[in-house]
């Protein structure tokens, strides 16, 4: 296949390029340049007038986690205490870190494709906080109709905040000393020797521990208050951990600590109002500030079913001040190689996956809309669910 | 970015002698995701204004609060 002309952005720098032609073949992006020759039997794809940019990436979310929020039988996405009248009940084994998520991935949950059809094209679906500070192992999913999984116990994550200090009495410093308790222990984990005392880790959390201590993978944490970055930081200094972000609604205040420890931030731009006590600081500049300080920044919708409001979000982000090519280097190239997906994810270059957006204009404005979506060379169909509900409601009859 | 000026317009739907003085001024098309709006007249009084603190609205709740600062 060949996709020719048009406006490129291919995150391999920020410069736009006019007049490409991109070939694609196994999947995989097989050539990017000027004046290539087609081979005979490809498909040619004419983008003139179009703008062509990677997927976009949704670095976190739980699609195919839940289906229907307030349908606790569609919802995978969290190991909760089971509570019994007004008493919760602590089950001796009750998953806390090594609860993960990719044996739930349901690649038949309608929210595939309403959000690929506007360009999503990966995520990292994420336990949500469900009965510890530490919720568990994230997996990165490919938007299409099979295989969706491709890259499980990608990172680890978990919280720190008022919500996660209701799972460990009610302050958020005994958040603090749980996790570095669990990863001191972590780290001398014998499993022949280990015994769980009461309220602490299994042995299976503890082995997950152990095992993410010894991966090169990720720890992302939820935690938005200006002190509990700082905690954060601190907690990945002394053990030696790669740190994500996640919400940091007061990171604009802890931006220079950030900067030098190299801790990115992923963020909702429009998560601007102080809606709890962890979110007092929240400001609609903060990705700049974080961006100005040198804080590599990703952008969320903060909802699954609406992962696809990911370039209306960072749209945003341009409108408060960052660069344009930055803001989506932060839902496609960053994402990617912040969480290991296969070299080359989330930009359009020689080897890479071929998930590409044929857009009708500039990708951040509201009113351009996806034409094509290409997920690892496949073009995906651009019929979902809603788009039959249109079909079958545009016209009333009598 | 257009950097166009727009005027907008509350009930009345238009901008015409003797209707309310309901206004917006933004920075550009107001339909694109990077338009801010830069001033909102509410019956001719500017309610708000992007680069004039004392326009901006601030809560009680809000007020000495690390975000706004002031």
């Amino acid at each position: 296949m060949a996709v020719v002309g048009g406006t490129l952005h291919t995150l391999e720098d920020d410069q736009t390029r006019e007049g490409m032609t991109v070939l694609i073949d196994d999947g995989v992006i097989q050539a990017v340049g000027r004046d290539l020759t087609i081979p005979p039997d490809f498909e040619r794809i004419d983008a003139a007038g179009k703008v062509i940019t990677p997927g976009l990436i949704e670095p976190v979310s739980q699609l195919g986690l839940v289906e229907i929020s307030g349908e606790t039988t569609t919802v995978d996405g969290r190991v909760t205490t089971v509570t019994i009248g007004d008493e919760a009940v602590v089950e001796r084994y009750r998953l806390g870190p090594a609860f993960d998520v990719q044996y739930a991935v349901n690649a038949d949950s309608v929210l595939l494709p309403v959000n690929r059809v506007e360009g999503v094209t990966r995520s990292i679906v994420a336990p949500a906080p469900g009965n510890d500070p530490l919720s568990g192992w994230g997996a990165g999913i490919r938007l299409a109709d099979d295989e969706v999984v491709t890259h499980p116990r990608l990172a680890l994550f978990g919280s720190i905040g008022a919500q996660s200090a209701q799972f460990v009495g009610g302050s958020r410093a005994a958040v603090i000393q749980r996790l570095r308790m669990a990863f001191t222990e972590a780290a001398e984990f014998r499993p022949g020797r280990y015994r769980t005392e009461h309220d602490g880790y299994t042995r299976q959390d503890m082995a997950a521990l152990a095992e993410f201590l010894r991966a090169d993978v990720p720890l992302v944490l939820t935690v938005h208050r200006a002190n509990e970055i700082r905690q954060a930081l601190a907690l990945a200094r002394d053990f030696g951990l790669e740190l994500i972000i996640h919400g940091g609604s007061e990171a604009w205040k802890v931006a220079d600590d950030l900067a030098a420890a190299d801790v990115p931030v992923i963020l909702d731009v429009l998560d601007n109002r102080p809606v709890s006590y962890d979110q007092l600081g929240a400001r609609l500049d903060n990705a700049t500030i974080l961006w100005e300080a040198g804080v590599p920044v990703m952008f969320t919708a903060e909802d699954s079913h609406n992962a696809r409001l990911l370039r209306q979000i960072a749209g945003n982000a341009v409108a408060e001040g960052m660069p344009w090519a930055e803001v989506l280097a932060g839902v496609t190239r960053r994402p990617a190689e912040r969480f290991g997906l296969t070299a080359g994810t989330g930009t359009i270059t020689k080897g890479a996956p071929a998930d590409l957006v044929i857009w009708t204009g500039d990708p951040l404005e509201l009113t351009t809309w996806a034409e094509r979506v290409m997920i690892d060379g496949e073009w995906v169909s651009m019929e979902t669910r809603q788009t039959r509900l249109l079909e079958r409601y545009r016209t009333l009859e009598g | 970015m257009p950097r166009g000026r727009w005027a907008s317009m509350s009930a009345p739907g238009s901008i015409e002698t003797g209707k309310a003085a309901d206004l917006v001024l933004w920075n550009g098309n107001p339909f694109s995701v990077y338009a801010r709006a830069q001033q909102v007249y509410i019956d001719g009084y500017r309610y708000y204004d992007r680069n004039d603190p004392q326009r901006q609205p601030l809560t009680d709740f809000d007020l000495g609060q690390t975000a706004r600062g002031r």
